[in-house]
């Protein structure tokens, strides 16, 4: 965007309609305006006429305040008055006229001046226009055709509206007409949010292709999981996580059965030993696990190679 | 002749005014190089400045004539009438210290001067 110029457009998309409020909005500040002239005329004159009046009751003048100096008041506090009047209607003119509602082939876009030190630009693509209706309402407003045309817009975005619209029926129909022309071209399919986004990424990496490259089908990727059409694969340790999950919830299923039984005589006595499904082994001396069993198996190997 | 305030007022009151309305009208020639956007915008604007300074031009015109004795110093001597220091130049307050010096100088002598006769036999 160059310096001072409000608007970046897309390189196919045209400005079809440029409009501004109608006067009617500016209206209320040329009265106040007048207002204030007309009270600057009637008080000068009093003042003036207090300055040099011959009775000392109503004379401004004190050995202080000479004659010359109070004149010279009055036209200087005239002066500040009068500039300061007429900025308030340059302001506010700037604010009425800095107001924008522009349609092009392809979005919306308003353009709100807040006073002197503020913008507000706000945008819609015309696919996500969803209704648009206008109203007018009041005698002047019916006489001037002048009234409000609503944008209503798909999802969490910002409805539009917009005031003080001249012919807001007419205005109305072609947003509609044109969103009509622009889904029977069939070039254009893109969603110029995402579109916008891409050409962020593209100006932020200049310099690194690769870099660009894999940014840019990031952001994609992205974008398409945020709209539910791809899923994300999960993450490798989440895997395995879910997986010991799964394997837990398996053996809580299957309850521990005996899946052998065991009688040893020792001693001339007879010993019990259960092998349970978990690898367990319960017997007379305590329970020995899967691991303990192996490790004492070799350990007896070892222990009958060493006597053999 | 020392500054005058009301002056001085103005001339403040012109330079916020220049500023915070020269930042206006560079924003509306910046939006007017918009073709788009092109309107009445500068029109209007060159008849604000127009109007400004015809208004800034005819009170400098008139202020000329009056007498700006609405200084520091003269309210300062209004108040204070016989102490030096409302003057504001170390000049004017060496002058003004000298000239207090030979007044009391000079009520001194008269007063003596009054002495020497007052004791001169009556004829």
């Amino acid at each position: 965007m160059e310096a001072g110029i409000l608007i970046n457009l897309y390189e196919d998309e045209k400005v079809v309609l440029v409009i501004r409020r109608h006067w009617l909005a500016f209206l209320q500040s040329i009265l106040i305006t007048l207002v204030l002239l007309l009270v600057f005329v009637i008080g000068f004159f009093l003042l003036y006429s207090r300055i040099n009046s011959a009775n000392p009751a109503l004379c401004l003048t004190t050995p202080l305040i000479t004659d010359s100096l109070a004149k010279g008041a009055l036209v200087i506090f005239s002066s500040i008055y009068l500039l300061s009047t007429f900025a308030f209607f340059y302001i506010s003119w700037l604010d009425y006229y800095l107001d924008i509602f522009m349609i092009t082939n392809k979005r919306i876009l308003r353009i709100e001046q807040l006073v002197l030190f503020g913008q507000n630009i706000s945008e819609t693509s015309l696919q996500h226009v969803q209704d648009v209706s206008s109203k007018v309402r009041g005698i002047i407003y019916t006489v001037l055709n002048v009234g409000t045309v609503f944008i209503e817009t798909a999802g969490e975005r910002a409805n539009f509206s917009f005031n003080f619209i001249k012919d807001p029926a007419e205005v109305a129909a072609q947003i509609l007409e044109l969103q009509k022309e622009m889904w029977g071209d069939e070039g254009f399919k893109e969603d110029l949010t995402l579109e916008r986004k891409n050409e962020k990424i593209e100006k932020m990496n200049t310099g690194d292709p690769l870099r660009k490259k894999e940014e840019t089908e990031k952001a994609r990727a992205m974008e398409t999981n945020y709209q539910g059409e791809i899923k994300k694969e999960p993450h490798i340790l989440v895997k395995k996580i879910l997986d010991i999950g799964n394997k837990l919830m398996k053996t809580k299923e299957e309850p521990n059965i005996p899946i052998e039984e065991k009688t040893e005589p020792k001693n001339g006595k007879i010993l019990k030993q259960n092998h349970y499904s978990d690898g367990r082994k319960i017997t007379p001396n305590g329970v020995i696990w899967q691991s303990e069993q192996e490790i004492s198996e070799d350990i007896l190997d070892t222990l009958n190679e060493m006597e053999g | 002749m020392s500054l005058s305030l009301l002056l001085s007022i103005y001339v403040v009151f012109l330079l916020i005014y220049g500023t915070v309305l020269g930042f206006a009208v560079y924003k509306v020639f910046m939006f007017a190089r918009n073709q788009d956007l092109k309107g009445y915008s500068k029109r209007m604007t060159f008849a604000f400045l127009t109007t400004v300074f015809f208004i800034v031009f005819i009170t400098f015109l008139i202020i000329r004539s009056y007498d700006w004795n609405d200084g520091f110093s003269f309210y300062c001597k209004q108040v204070f009438p016989n102490s030096c220091f409302c003057e504001i130049s170390a000049d004017a307050q060496k002058a003004c210290q000298e000239a207090k010096n030979a007044k009391a100088l000079q009520k001194q002598t008269n007063s003596a001067n009054i002495n020497t006769i007052n004791q001169l036999p009556k004829t």
